[in-house]
Parts: C-alpha cells; sequence; structure tokens
C-alpha cells in the first residue's frame, strides 16, 4: 500500500502543480494549446483514477478550500448534494467544528510543513456510525486526504475484544473450569479450574492437560476431540493430591486472540452425581407427594384424605408403608390411615385405648422429622415390626394454620435413611397435609359458621318478623333508607315498602312523630311514645355519627306496644272490677297468702258463715274455718294452687256455721300472687248446702232413673240434636243384639241395624219429632246383629239433652212377636172369612136350592090338598110353576156340578168351529125375553171369524153375563153386547150401566164365592158361582176374562177368546160329561 | 071354609114370588086375611100401621133381614106380643135357639109343605088366644 501511497501522493502532487500551472496558463492565457490539452487529459485520468478509487479522496487548497474529490467523499455529504457547490467551499463550510479540533492545526501544519497525519474518526456516532481512517499529507501546495473506510475492520475488531473480554469475565466468574488449550497444553484457564483440581493457577497454565485427567479419560477426550464431539460427556479428573473425581467435559474449538485453539468446559459433577442419585430418589418422593398434592387439593373428606395420602406415599413405590394418625387437641385419637400393611395396624392403634401412639406423641412437639426404627424403643409395637421385622422410618407432626393435627409416617427398607432433602420433602408434605386438614377443618367450621349465621339470619329475620317492631333507617334528610318489621303489617305496609320515601311525608299526619324525627335528626338519643295508624308506638332514637361527628342518619326501632297499653289498660280495669266485685259480691271473698294467713275477708263472708258484721271468730288462717277431715284435702288443694299461677281450682269443704252445723263451702281459688293489688290466693267461696243436697236429691232420682232406663222392657235410645247417639239402655243388646257401646256416639244414619233405604225415612220423621213437639210413631223393619230380621215400633219424643241443647228419647218396642201374633191372627181371619164365606155359601146355596124346593113342594102340596079351592087358572099356574121351579133347580145343580168340575179340573170343554154370532144372537133374544125393561144392545161385525170354541159353554158364559148385566142395573138402561177381534184373539163385551164394582173388587168378582153385597142385590138369587163359572170356562178355553167398571156408571166384562186352527180340547180331549140342554 | 070370627089378619114377609103366592094362598083358603110385605122394612111399617095378629116371616129377605125385624119387633112394645113364625133354608139348632131367644113361635124348615104350614099357623094362633 506504501508504493501505492507514494504513486497516488506523487500523482497528486503532480496534479496540484499542474492544476497550479494550468490556472497559470489560464491567467497569463499565453500557455499553449497542446499543453492545455495534455493537462487536460492528465487531469481527466487524475480525474478518472480519482473517481475510481476506492476510497474518499479529496483535494484542498492551501486554504482548505475543495479544489476536489471523488464520489466515494461525495457519499459522505447529505445525498443529493451537487458537485457545483461542493467545489470551492471550504472545508469548514461542512465541517464548522473543525476549526476547534487539533486536527485543524495538524493540517495546517502538513500543508506548511509536508509530512503525514494519519487518524481515526468516528463518522455519524450512534448506530449508524462509521469509522474512518484518515490520511492527510501534502499535496501540491493544498492537502490531499484520503479517507478509508474501517467501519467492518473496527466492528470486527471490537467485537473480537468483546468477546475476548466476555470471555475472560465468564470464565473468571464460571464455577466451571475453562481451559483454553493448544495442542494439549493449557493456555488460559481460570480460578475456577484451578479449584477443582485443587491446583494454584499459576500452577497449571502451560502444562500438559493430559496431566489433570486419567489415562481413560484423557483417552476419551482425543477421542472426542478427533471426533469433532462437542456435547458434554463424563470422565474422571485427578486433583493435585491424586484423587479423582467426575467431571463433566465439554470442548470446541474456538479463536482465542486470533488464535485457533480448543477450549474445554469442565464441570465437578461429584454433586450432580451424588444430586442424580438423590434425583431419583427425590423423584419418587415428589412424584407421591405431587399425586398427594392433587388428593389435597381435591379431597374435602378427613379421612379420604388421610387414606389417600396414606395410598399415595406407598403407590409411589418409595416407601413400604405410611401411616397417617389424627389426634385432637387433648391428644386423643381422632381417626387414622394406612396403606402397606396388611394388618394389625387397627389392633395397634386400639390397643393405645383411645390415646395415639407413642410415635405420635414424639414428634407432637417436635419441628422437622424423626427417624426412628425398628430397633428404636418407640417402634417396638409397631405393626411394621411383625410385618418387614426390620425398616427405617421417618415420623414427622402434621403441623399446619398453629395446630397438630397428628403424624405422618413413612418406612423405608433397613439402611435406607432419609437424607435432609427428602426429610424436608416429607415435611413440607406432612405440611400440605396438615393445611388440607386445616382446610377441611376450616370448611367445615365455616359450614358450621355460615349454617350458624343463616340459622342466625333466620332467628333474627324470625324475630324482626315476628316481633312487633319495625326497624327504620333514615338518612340526614329525612329519607327513609331501611323499614322492615312485621309491624309494618299493622300500618298496612309491606318490608321496604317505604323506602325511598321522606319520613316527614310519610309522617305528615302525625305531628308529634314528626317532632321526635326532627330531634332524632338533630342529633338527639332518646325514647319517647307516639301513636301512628291507631296504634302506639314506643320508638328508640338514635342518631348515627361519623369520624368527625356528623350526623350521618338515624336508625330506630319502633315497638308497637299497643296490645300491651291494651292489657295494661286491661289490667286497671280488671282490677277496678275486681274491687268492685269484692265489695258488692253475694259470694265469699278472701286473699290468702301463701303461708294460709288471711290477707283479706270480704263483707259476704261473715253472711254466709252466720256471723254478724264484727262477731267473725277471730280465725288466722284458712284452716281454722274448715273441718280437720277436710284439711289434708285443703293442703293438697292450696298447694297446687300456689304451684300453678293463674289456674283456677274448685274445691269444696265443710265449714263451721255460728249455729255450729257444718256447711257445705265451695271455693274457687286463683293464684294471683303475681298481681301486686293482690299479692295472694283469691278465693271465691259460696255455701252449697242446699245444692249438695239437691244435687244428692237429683243423682238419686236419676238413679231411679237409671234404672227405669235400663230396666224397662223396651229399648231407650237418646239422641242429641245431631243425631248422635248419647245413650243407650241394655235392651239394645236383647232386641238387636249389639251392646249399647257399639251405638253410643255413633251418628243414627250409621246404625248398622236399620235398612239403608228405609233410614232416610227414619231420620226424617225423628227430625220431625225432634223439630215438633209432637211424639212421633213409627213402625219400621230391621236386623238384629246376627242377621235375624225383626219387626219395631219405635216412638220419638223431643227432649232438652242433658247438659242443654235439644235431643230426641226413641223407645223401641220389638214387635216382631205381636207382628207375627197379627199376622197368624189375620191368617185365621183369613180362614175365619173363608169359613165364613164357605158358610154363607152353603146358606146360600142351600137357600137357593131350598126355594125351588118349597115352591115345588108348596104348589105340589096345595094342588094335593086344596084342589078343589083353586080355580083352573089357578091349577094351571100352580103346575107351570112347579115346572119352572124343577128347571131352575136343575139349573142350579149344573151349577154346583160345574163347581166342582172346575174345582177338580175336570170341566172339558167341546170346542168345535163356530159362528160367535148366532151365539150372541141367540143369547140376546132369550134374555129380552125375560127382562123386558131393559134395552139391549148387539153390535157384531160382519167379518168374525169361526173360532173354535164350546158353543154350549159360551153361551152359559154370555148367559151369565147378560144375567149379571140385568141384575145389577136398573130397568130401563141399556146392556151391550159387543164383538171385536184382532190378530190373535176375539173379544167380546158385555156392558151394562148398574151400579159398577168398586176396583178393589173388580179381580174378587171372579172368586166363586163372591158376591157384592149392596142392599139392592140382596134380594137377587143366585150363588155367585155364574163368574167363576164363566171364568173356569173362558180360561180352559186359553181366554182371558176380566172386568172393568165405574162405580155408578157401570161396568163391562170382557172375555176373550184365542184364534187359532181348530184344536183339540185342552187336556185329555172330551170328557164324559153330558149335554142335559141339548 | 073358615069362620067369621076367626079370620085373623096374617103378614108374610117373602121375597120369592112363588113362595108368596103359595103361603098366601093357603091362608086365603083358611079362611084369613093376607098382608104381603116383600122386605123387612116394608113388613115393620105394615106391622104398625095394622092390626096384625101373626107374622109369616122369611129370614133372607132383602133389606132389614129377618133377624132384624124380629129385633125390632122385640123392641117394641106394641109388637112385641104378636107371635111370628119364622121360617128359611137354615137348619141348624143355633139358628132356632136364636130365634126362640127373640120370641119366634114356630121355626120352619123350608121346603115345607102345604099341610105343616097350615098346622102351624093354626097352632100359633090358637096359642096366642083366638
Amino acid at each position: 500500500m506504501k508504493s501505492r501511497e507514494k504513486t497516488k501522493e506523487q500523482l497528486l502532487e503532480d496534479l496540484a502543480s499542474l492544476r497550479r500551472k494550468l490556472t497559470a496558463v489560464r491567467k497569463a492565457e499565453a500557455v499553449s494549446r497542446r499543453r492545455e490539452e495534455a493537462l487536460r487529459a492528465e487531469n481527466e485520468r487524475l480525474t478518472g483514477f480519482m473517481r475510481s478509487a476506492t476510497e474518499a479522496l479529496v483535494i484542498l487548497d492551501e486554504e482548505l478550500n475543495i479544489l476536489d474529490f471523488n464520489e466515494i467523499a461525495l457519499g459522505y455529504l447529505p445525498p443529493g448534494t451537487p458537485r457545483e457547490e461542493v467545489i470551492g467551499k471550504n472545508v469548514l463550510d461542512f465541517v464548522p467544528y473543525l476549526r476547534d479540533t487539533p486536527r485543524y492545526e495538524r493540517y495546517r501544519g502538513i500543508i506548511r510543513n509536508g509530512g503525514v497525519y494519519q487518524e481515526d474518526v468516528v463518522l455519524f456516532p450512534g448506530p449508524e456510525q462509521r469509522y474512518l481512517s484518515i490520511r492527510a499529507f501534502r499535496a501540491g501546495k493544498g492537502l490531499g486526504i484520503v479517507a478509508t473506510d474501517v467501519t467492518e475492520r473496527k466492528r470486527a475488531e471490537e467485537a473480537l475484544r468483546e468477546s475476548e473480554e466476555k470471555y475472560h469475565r465468564l470464565a473468571e466468574i464460571a464455577e466451571e473450569g475453562i481451559a483454553i488449550h493448544d495442542q494439549g497444553v493449557i493456555i488460559e484457564a481460570n480460578e475456577a479450574l484451578a479449584r477443582m483440581f485443587g491446583y494454584e493457577l499459576s500452577e497449571m497454565i502451560g502444562t500438559y492437560a493430559a496431566r489433570y485427567a486419567t489415562p481413560e479419560t484423557w483417552e476419551l477426550i482425543l477421542k472426542k476431540i478427533a471426533a469433532g464431539y462437542t456435547e458434554p460427556y463424563e470422565g474422571r479428573g485427578v486433583k493435585k493430591d491424586g484423587s479423582t473425581f467426575w467431571v463433566e467435559l465439554r470442548g470446541k474449538p474456538v479463536l482465542y486472540k486470533g488464535k485457533p485453539v480448543r477450549v474445554t468446559v469442565f464441570r465437578d459433577i461429584t454433586e450432580r452425581k451424588r444430586a442424580e442419585e438423590k434425583i431419583t430418589r427425590l423423584n419418587s418422593a415428589l412424584w407421591a407427594i405431587r399425586n398427594v398434592n392433587q388428593l389435597l387439593a381435591r379431597e374435602k373428606d378427613r379421612d379420604a384424605l388421610i387414606r389417600g395420602v396414606c395410598a399415595k406415599l406407598v403407590e409411589s413405590g418409595r416407601y413400604r408403608g405410611a401411616w397417617i394418625v389424627l389426634m385432637d387437641e387433648a391428644g386423643a385419637l381422632l381417626g387414622a390411615a394406612e396403606a402397606g400393611y396388611p394388618g394389625g395396624f387397627r389392633e395397634f392403634l386400639e390397643s393405645f385405648g383411645g390415646r395415639v401412639p407413642p410415635c405420635v406423641t414424639a414428634v407432637r412437639h417436635r419441628e422437622g422429622v424423626l427417624t426412628v426404627s425398628h430397633r428404636h424403643e418407640i417402634c417396638r409395637l409397631c405393626p411394621g415390626v411383625s410385618r418387614w421385622g426390620e425398616f427405617e422410618a421417618s415420623c414427622v407432626r402434621l403441623e399446619g394454620a398453629g395446630r397438630v393435627y397428628g403424624a405422618l409416617c413413612v418406612y423405608s427398607p433397613p439402611g435406607m435413611i432419609l437424607d435432609e432433602e427428602e426429610q424436608s420433602l416429607l415435611s413440607e408434605l406432612a405440611g400440605d397435609v396438615a393445611l388440607g386438614l386445616h382446610t377441611i377443618a376450616v370448611e367445615e367450621e365455616k359450614g358450621r359458621a355460615v349454617r350458624a349465621m343463616q340459622l342466625a339470619d333466620e332467628r333474627l329475620h324470625a324475630v324482626i318478623e315476628a316481633a312487633p317492631a319495625i326497624l327504620w333507617a333514615l338518612d340526614p334528610d329525612g329519607t327513609i333508607t331501611f323499614s322492615e318489621g312485621r309491624a309494618l303489617e299493622a300500618l298496612g305496609l309491606k318490608g321496604g315498602e317505604l323506602v325511598g320515601r321522606s319520613v316527614f311525608e310519610v309522617y305528615k299526619n302525625a305531628p308529634e312523630a314528626m317532632h321526635f324525627l326532627r330531634r332524632a335528626l338533630k342529633g338527639e338519643e332518646f325514647t319517647a311514645e307516639t301513636v301512628v295508624g291507631d296504634r302506639v308506638w314506643s320508638n328508640r332514637y338514635v342518631p348515627r355519627r361519623d369520624g368527625e361527628g356528623n350526623i350521618t342518619g338515624v336508625i330506630g326501632v319502633s315497638v308497637d306496644i299497643t296490645e300491651r297499653r291494651r292489657a295494661e289498660e286491661a289490667v286497671r280495669e280488671s282490677e277496678a272490677r275486681f274491687r268492685a266485685l269484692v265489695e258488692n259480691s253475694a259470694d265469699g271473698l278472701a286473699v290468702i297468702r301463701p303461708d294460709g294467713t288471711i290477707a283479706y275477708l270480704g263483707p259476704s263472708n261473715d253472711r254466709i258463715l252466720g256471723y254478724g258484721p264484727g262477731e267473725n271468730a277471730p280465725a288466722r288462717t284458712i284452716f281454722d274455718y274448715i273441718h280437720p277431715d277436710d284439711h289434708p284435702r285443703l293442703r293438697d288443694t292450696f298447694a297446687r294452687v300456689l304451684a300453678e299461677p293463674g289456674s283456677v281450682i274448685v274445691s269444696d269443704y265443710r265449714c263451721l256455721h255460728k249455729d255450729g252445723t257444718w256447711r257445705t263451702i265451695e271455693t274457687t281459688s286463683q293464684n294471683m300472687s303475681h298481681i301486686p293489688s293482690v299479692g295472694g290466693v283469691v278465693v271465691n267461696f259460696r255455701d252449697i248446702t242446699e245444692r249438695r243436697r239437691a244435687e244428692e236429691a237429683l243423682r238419686q232420682r236419676e238413679e231411679q232413673l237409671r234404672m227405669i232406663f235400663e230396666n224397662v222392657n223396651d229399648v231407650i235410645i237418646r239422641v242429641d240434636e245431631r243425631g248422635v247417639v248419647t245413650d243407650c239402655n241394655r235392651r239394645l243388646k236383647d232386641v238387636f243384639g249389639y251392646e249399647p257401646e257399639e251405638v253410643i256416639g255413633k251418628r243414627f244414619n250409621d246404625f248398622p241395624f236399620v235398612d239403608p233405604s228405609f233410614m232416610a225415612n227414619l231420620i226424617e220423621e225423628f227430625s220431625k219429632a225432634i223439630a215438633t213437639r209432637r211424639t212421633v210413631l213409627l213402625t219400621f223393619e230391621a236386623r238384629r246383629k246376627d242377621g235375624r230380621p225383626i219387626f219395631l215400633e219405635a216412638s220419638t219424643s223431643r227432649i232438652s239433652a242433658p247438659g242443654g241443647g235439644e235431643g230426641a228419647l226413641t223407645l223401641i218396642r220389638d214387635t216382631t212377636e205381636r207382628r207375627r201374633a197379627e199376622e197368624r191372627e189375620r191368617e185365621a181371619e183369613k180362614l175365619r172369612e173363608l169359613d165364613r164365606m164357605r158358610t154363607e155359601l152353603l146358606a146360600n146355596v142351600s137357600h137357593e136350592l131350598r126355594t125351588p124346593l118349597t115352591t115345588i113342594k108348596g104348589y105340589a102340596s096345595m094342588l094335593a090338598d086344596y084342589i078343589e079351592n083353586l080355580k083352573p087358572e089357578e091349577r094351571r099356574e100352580y103346575l107351570a110353576t112347579i115346572e119352572r121351579s124343577a128347571d131352575r133347580l136343575n139349573e142350579l145343580v149344573e151349577s154346583l156340578l160345574d163347581m166342582s168340575r172346575l174345582e177338580s179340573g175336570m170341566l172339558r170343554m167341546n170346542r168345535k168351529p163356530n159362528d160367535i154370532g148366532p151365539v150372541l144372537r141367540q143369547a140376546v133374544e132369550e134374555v129380552r125375553v125375560r127382562s123386558p125393561k131393559h134395552m139391549f144392545v148387539l153390535s157384531i161385525p160382519s167379518d168374525l171369524p169361526i173360532v173354535s170354541f164350546d158353543a154350549r159353554r159360551i153361551r152359559q158364559v154370555v148367559d151369565n153375563l147378560l144375567d149379571n148385566a140385568v141384575k145389577y142395573s136398573r130397568e130401563g138402561t141399556t146392556v151391550t153386547v159387543g164383538v171385536s177381534r184382532s190378530d190373535s184373539e176375539l173379544s167380546v163385551l158385555v156392558s151394562d150401566q148398574g151400579i159398577g164394582i168398586p176396583a178393589h173388587e173388580l179381580e174378587r168378582v171372579f172368586d166363586r164365592m163372591y158376591r157384592i153385597k149392596t142392599p139392592q142385590t140382596a134380594r137377587t138369587s143366585g150363588m155367585g158361582l155364574g163368574l167363576a163359572i164363566a171364568k173356569g170356562i173362558v180360561e180352559a178355553h186359553g181366554g182371558r176374562i176380566w172386568m172393568e167398571s165405574t162405580e155408578g156408571r157401570g161396568s163391562t166384562c170382557f172375555f176373550t177368546l184365542p184364534l187359532g186352527t181348530e184344536e183339540a180340547d185342552h187336556g185329555k180331549g172330551n170328557g164324559p160329561e153330558d149335554d142335559p140342554h141339548h | 071354609m073358615g069362620k067369621e070370627t076367626d079370620r085373623k089378619t096374617i103378614l108374610i114377609i117373602e121375597d120369592e114370588p112363588s113362595i108368596m103366592t103359595f103361603a098366601s094362598k093357603l091362608l086365603e083358603i083358611m079362611g084369613h086375611r093376607v098382608l104381603r110385605a116383600e122386605e123387612g122394612e116394608e113388613g115393620l111399617r105394615m106391622l104398625k100401621e095394622s092390626r096384625v095378629d101373626l107374622v109369616l116371616l122369611d129370614l133372607m129377605i132383602p133389606g132389614l133381614d129377618g133377624w132384624a125385624v124380629l129385633e125390632r119387633m122385640k123392641a117394641d112394645p106394641r109388637l112385641a106380643m104378636v107371635p111370628v113364625i119364622v121360617f128359611t133354608a137354615f137348619a141348624e139348632q143355633s139358628k132356632v135357639d136364636a130365634a126362640k131367644e127373640l120370641g119366634v113361635a114356630e121355626y120352619l124348615i123350608k121346603p115345607l109343605s102345604a099341610a105343616k104350614l097350615r098346622e102351624t099357623v093354626e097352632s100359633v094362633l090358637a096359642r096366642s088366644g083366638g
């Protein structure tokens, strides 16, 4: 570079001189053009050279004006600066401060004297700074500057310096031993290395590194270096004293002070090795602890927690067994858990009878871990002994938040004693467990506290709610901020309803209240009574103040004392009344002190016991008045009265009257000792001697009544107004089979022996009895308890119930027998009736038969004896009559025979197809002759079917009906005969306008012994068999016969004959009856 | 054939016409005067209106029956002495006794012959004096 620089200098000098020359030439203007050209060319060459230089070049004249510079130099000016503005300017225009620098003088020196000045400067100080190496030299008359940008170089140099420095620093402070070595020789090392190996640092520098390693390690090192291995590896180092130790090496090539060397870092890993081993050990412990902590975090149950902790400790694999024992503050066993024992732990604990084992006691007051083993005295009884024989154990107390909760113990194999770290971990664990227990306890406590608080809150609320009070608070301007309390109801408000309103607005109608409130708001604390909402209130006003004594509001309690006032009023009134009573009472009044002495005797007392005023014997105590035999009872009663204040006790005793008789005195005692104005037991008494007698008489009377009640033949039931049986006599059992107890207290409706359908009627009747004052008689049927039906007659009347109210008394008589007797009687009566009827029938028949007989006999005897007295027409008449009578007799006999046949079922019908029309017509014709005074109407439709019937018999029926019609209707009335048909039958009717038949007899007319008995018909002949026979005949045809009638208007008899094909008779074909008429 | 002095007034109370005819014819032949009644009331009326020497009473008559007539007659002092012959179909002894109690002179059972009737009438009339 020097040669180049020199050349450059030379050139620059030449350039400068050329320039001068050029300038001179120019000035002279006589320079030859060639020289000018050459000079220009030269100039250009130089300029070009300048331009192409890599360094900044500046040419200045002796005044330091800038003559020329290259692009590079321009680069140091603000960008965009044009060359023209720079050329010719003084350097001080760009760098004004240059003048003050020594540099300036040096430059001027160089200009004057030549020489070179080189220096390094910094441009653009700051992060963009650039380093320039500037060489200034004389160029011609001026100055030439060559500036080289050495920034990068500078930076690198600095970096290296820094690095070296850092390196040094690190090396010094490192605990690691650092050796810088080259070809195996230590050229640099730090103190740490020297200490590590036990040498002085100076002893090591320059020595061969192999000295400090075991042969195996050195071989390893060489291998590693050769392999370019830069990762750490382990080896054994050799100390000065010859001992070896584990060391970790890490080496790599570096540049140290510009030289490629190796640096190796050494670490004494003895401890680390130990620590590693410990870590392995502790890892398990930590794993256990981590799990335990997880457990602590989530387990809320005490027992589960300690169980879990023991389990986790054993699970970790680190410990053979673990237990936790909990105790209370007194040292009594609270709980325990274990893991790793197959059994025996429980018994072990129980053997201490509720106290904790000695190991727990041993650690209770001990910080830190207690290490024990199977050899230790306090472990003799431990189940670990039977389990493992030999063991190491570490116990630590569970202490946290100022309390010892118990102890934890872990067992390890013999010889494995926990080191400090592990002990410490164990302690920490124990602490955590204790805290966990504490937390649980706290939670429980909190829970309890919360519950207690809730309870207290509820109670408070209840109190507030129950108390007839209002709690309220006002802010300083009287706005209500709080109002709660049950008493608000009395004002028709709800809790909180008034909040936000001004108390002056709320109570604007209670000036007194407002006055008090104002006083309170001014800061006065007091109690006062007000009347608001017609209730009386006792109010306590308590102003609140802040720290400076300003009123921040008023709080208060208003208690509704209306009731209390009223009670007080009532007491006052009662006292007054009492006094009045005392003075005016007819009953005796006394006040007895608790010791039995008489505090007060009312004026009536004297009257009752016969003393005149002032004549009262000077008795002191109540006992003096009362018969000695009654004293024990009196003592008892008095004691009771004293024991039960407020209760009223009635009793009676014999008292001596002045006249010497013993009167029965009834006392009503009430203990009013608590009432100040009374101060003792108040006793009202009256003479009940008479009353007693009356009661006795009444009682006897009742006895008698009861006797009657029980022994009367009827069942007597007493019912109250609700229908509940209040009393019943024993006859109930006899009649109904129920015990009185089964019905007493029951409602009448519930009686089991009356048919429910009848019950309604029964109840109605009974209600009637109770409502009216009449006795109501009922007959009804019921069932006994055994189910047997019975007939009863009950008579119910209204009575007063004992003790007031209305009721009914019912006497019930078992009429079953009577009914039966009545029925038998009725049956007998019926039979007698039948007998009578039969007798009557016989008489009738007899009469009927005898009449024609009499006629026959009479006329015949007349003809026999008195024929000469008779006229010929009389004779003829008599004979005709005889014949008629004989016929009549025959008829009667036939009727009787028919009846007999009917009864024996031998009434045979001779049924043939017949036309009913002619039968009816003939019958009517003949009856018309017999009864000319009657009108007869015959109504026969033309299309009557042929029906199968016995013409003679049916004619008999029709004759009978017509005879009856005529017999039972007056002359001149009409008898109608009609026929009609339906699908199944022929209907014939015979109707008259006679007297009719009562409705209840319409069926009985067909009875064979039946005859209507009326005065009008008594004279008619006939045996009454006709209709019965008619019925038999019609029914033998399969038809029906019946009577319809309206009394007084007439009767109609209907009979039907079934249509049907010609068929044989019922029964067994034609009988052997003859038909004497045809 | 009857004597004027034996002519009596006899009341027949009988509802059966043929028997009435026979009895009254016979009595007339006997020379008596016959009063006829078909029923009890009528008979009693006639008894009260006329002087009757004998009553012939059928017990089975409509309206007031024979027994009632007897009782009424017995109750009435004017009629109590009039002899009564009852004739009836009833044959029981109890009835006979009862009739006798009521002062019936004779009790005839139907049927009866003219001879019997005459005999009885004469007997009773004779007993009652003239």
